[in-house]
Order: C-alpha cells, then structure tokens, then sequence
C-alpha cells in the first residue's frame, strides 16, 4: 500500500489504484490457472484451510492437471508452462491476488505492555525502555528470546501486535461496488419522537466537526461523513479451557 | 482481547458483516493489560482518526467517485462490557469505590435510590481529571488521582469530540444474550414475580457491606440449619442485623 502526505500538508493522501486491478485478468493467466488461484484463495481465506493444507490442496491439483494433460495427449508448450505455473504455497497466491491488508507491526513488552515499532530486527530494543511515569524505573524486560534452529540461534520478538491500517480499510470498504451508496445516503433523526435505529438518537448529530459546523451536516459536496462505533472485549482462543 | 469498530452509516442488516467490520488489531494473551497499559495499543488507532477528524483523508479513487473524494470518519460510541468501556475511557473498575461512569455515586452509597441526590460526572471534569493524571511524575500522584476521581487517562481522549460520558454503552450481547440485565433485576435486586415487595421505594434494612461479611453469612446458615444453641454463639452486632434483615423489630 503506498501512502504519501500530500504536499500542502492538508491531508492524508492514499493511492487505491491496486484495488481495481484485476491480476486474474492478465493474458499470461489461464482459466485454469485462474480457477486454481480462486479455489485456493477462498478455501484459505473463507473456509480457513491452513497453508499447510493448501499446500496439499495445490499438490493434489497440479497432480489432477498433469493427469488431464497426459489424458487428452496434449504435449504442447502452453500445457505444460500451466502445469509448471501452479504455485505450491497458497502465500504465492494470497500475494498475487492482493488479499493481506496492510497492517503495522508492533513488538510488544510481555511485562508492561510497551509496543515498539518492528521493522527489522534490529529495529527496536533489546530490553524494555518505557517508563509509566518520569520518576519509576525503567521496565527492563527482554523483548525477544533466542531460538536454535538447524544448528543457528536467531532471536525473535517474545509477543507481537498487528495493527491494521484504518485508512487502507475505508479505502477498500469504498473500492467495493455498492458500500458507499449504503454508507452515503442522507441520515435524520426521527421527526414523531418515536426512535427505531441508532440515527434517531440525538447524540449523533450533536458531535462538533472541525471545521465549527456539526460532523453530521451536509455542507461539503461528496465529502464521506462516517461515524463508528468502537468495541473491545476479552476472548479465549481455546474456547472454554483453564488454558486460554 | 480484540478491538474493532463497526460502521454505524451501514444499515443494521449489513454493518455487522464480518467483511464490514473493522478488526484494528488483537492484544497478545495470556493475559489483559491492566488499566493505562492498554492505552499503547489505542495509540495508532487514534492517530488515524484524529487525521481522518481533522484534515480528512483523500482516496485517489473510489467506486463510485473515479476521481477521488475526501472522508471524515469518528467514534461516537463505546459498545463494550463494563470492564472493557470503564477500561477503555480512562475509568475505573465497576468494582472500585467510583464505579459509576455516570455519577459520583461511592460504593458505601450504592444502595442510594434518590436519583436527585446523584452527581453527574461532566467531560470537561473528566478530562482536566485525566490531563492531571497524565501529566503527574510519578506513580504515587497517579495513584492518589485515580483513587479521589476514579479517573486515569485514556489514549480516546486525544481526540477532541469523544465524551466519555455520553458515549459508554453496555452492548446488547452482554445485556441481553448473556442475561446481564436478568441476573440484575433477579439476582441483584431480588425482583420477583411471586414476591410481595413493594413498590421499589423502599431498600433492605442492613447494608450490603453487613450481609456480606462471613460472620452474617454464617448466622443466616445457622438460621436456616442450624440449631438455636448454635446461633446464640454469634455476637449480639450480628444477631442484631441478622434480626433486622429478616424484618424483625429490634428494640435498641
């Protein structure tokens, strides 16, 4: 995702040209090929098959393919660059189809919770620096732990946070056909008293814009107006285990 | 522990999608940061919005505007559990001496009806409350702070239109799937159908403090199973409120 600051410094400018390419679109890509890519891509992503397993699932298809080829004596050159061109990791094919979002990569203080800004690994202590106040000592707790692998110890990070970038967020909500024609229409509150959704409560028209008139006003032309509303809660990953 | 937003400009039939959902990031376990440790993952968060509020963010292409078009977005409510709002506005917990969000109310004072007699807490309060903390040099002040107001200081309140009054809701899963608002009215009030209690103006005789000490709780086991020798070992204090509870007149 390129991100750049406009250069008056009046706001955030981010390019959406990626999400309107169509990878699967370009000459070199068989239907075939084009069929492999979208099944693996919604068993990863919608039926949460591991890597691993579309792994297997890859094998299984480029086997099925050199089967069809074989079958119906096809020896040409297009045939067999299709059977070379499945790729064998489904991250091969998450990357060409764009469907990671982009997310900033934080190393996080197992102690303190301190979060520090991973770009390489050098690119953060190796001991905890914060302090929750001037005057209290500094944390002091590792940020990562060695491992041993192959006969080679490598260090990395003990806890991480990934957080996803809300602009490349709303940027893709409003590539998708449809969403701001849901999100843009005209909101008032109810005129008889009687409240049914969120947009007849009072409260939300009340919140002051930047610009002194209220957020939710239509005084800038095609300018999109949105309200959130932000939720946290406590999960256990291993459902109901003393172990979560 | 996951944050994530939901975007309220969608019909309620779509806006709770996953696909329309935002997830912002999901804060390592095994355990929960305690109080302001959280603040450190709400600070990208909130650097995104307060530029998406202040100078807006512009799209070089949407689907319905080729050519580009600005956005605004903010945060207008905080639909969580109790822990995780009071958390996440720079309150306490809903079990510490301030645990009321709306009012002053104290904890010893929980039992106070008169709704005329509870203080509202004001945003501006809150956050000169919060700055203070955020600005004290060390632990200790931050300790006092917190203790007094109940307050301590949360990354939200960088952005200048949150009011954390206002905008802390309990979500309807809580409330209403997981039976919050049931076990209120059943557990915590007694409110019951079949029992005869009134028109809810009136509170029970002894205090909660009392009822749960393990003394009171002892003497109502030994009231219910107990024999009469037993219950005379209790000290007369305990009898006496345990007489008063059971709406039995005591002569002083």
């Amino acid at each position: 995702m390129l991100s750049l600051r406009w250069a008056s410094g009046l706001c955030w400018f981010e390019t959406l040209a990626h999400h309107f390419e169509k990878p699967l679109f370009s000459p070199d890509v068989q239907p075939v090929l084009a069929a492999v890519y979208i099944l693996v891509a919604v068993m990863h992503t919608v039926a949460e098959l591991s890597l691993r397993d579309c792994r297997q699932l890859l094998v299984s298809l480029c086997f099925l393919v050199n089967l069809m080829i074989e079958d119906v004596h096809s020896s040409n050159s297009q045939s067999k660059f299709l059977a070379k061109s499945i790729p064998l990791d489904a991250c091969t094919i998450i990357k060409r189809l764009d469907l990671n979002p982009s997310h900033k990569v934080f190393v996080t203080c197992p102690e303190c919770y301190a979060c520090y800004l991973d770009r390489g690994p050098d690119s953060y202590p190796e001991l905890c620096t914060s302090k929750c106040s001037p005057t209290q000592q500094i944390c002091g707790h590792h940020l990562h732990k060695a491992h041993t692998a192959l006969g080679h110890q490598y260090y990395c990070p003990i806890s991480h946070f990934f957080y996803h970038d809300f602009h490349e967020w709303l940027g893709q909500m409003l590539c998708r056909p449809g969403m701001e024609d849901m999100m843009d229409h005209d909101q008032s509150p109810s005129s008889d008293g009687v409240m049914e959704d969120i947009w007849d409560a009072p409260g939300l028209y009340e919140i002051p814009g930047a610009d002194d008139h209220p957020f939710i006003c239509n005084c800038v032309e095609n300018e999109g107006r949105y309200i959130f509303s932000f939720n946290m809660d406590g999960f256990n990953p291993f459902q109901l285990k003393q172990a979560g | 522990m996951a944050l994530y937003m939901v975007c309220l400009n969608l019909p309620p039939e779509e806006c709770c999608k996953s696909e329309n959902m935002f997830l912002a990031g999901i804060i390592p376990g095994p355990n929960e940061p305690s109080k302001e440790e959280i603040n450190q993952f709400f600070m990208p968060l909130v650097d995104n919005l307060l530029e998406s509020y202040t100078n807006g963010v512009f799209y070089s292409h949407t689907w319905k505007y080729p050519s580009g078009r600005k956005t605004r977005s903010v945060i207008a409510l905080f639909i969580c559990d109790l822990p995780a709002a009071h958390q996440a506005l720079g309150f306490t917990g809903h079990q510490s001496t301030n645990f009321c969000s709306y009012c002053k109310l104290q904890l010893n004072d929980i039992d106070n009806l008169n709704v005329g007699r509870w203080v509202s807490h004001t945003c501006k309060e809150h956050r000169e409350v919060a700055l203070k903390w955020h600005n004290a040099e060390s632990e200790a002040q931050h300790d006092i702070i917190t203790k007094k107001h109940g307050v301590h200081y949360s990354e939200f309140l960088s952005l200048p239109y949150v009011n954390p009054i206002q905008s802390l809701c309990v979500d309807s899963m809580h409330a209403f799937f997981l039976r919050i608002l049931l076990y209120h009215c059943q557990e915590i009030w007694g409110m019951d159908i079949g029992t005869n209690d009134g028109d809810g103006t009136s509170s029970d005789p002894v205090s909660p403090e009392i009822k749960l000490s393990p003394d009171f709780q002892r003497a109502f086991l030994m009231l219910c199973t107990g024999t009469l020798q037993a219950l005379q070992k209790f000290k007369k204090w305990t009898l006496t409120n345990l007489a008063k509870d059971q709406g039995l007149w005591v002569k002083a």
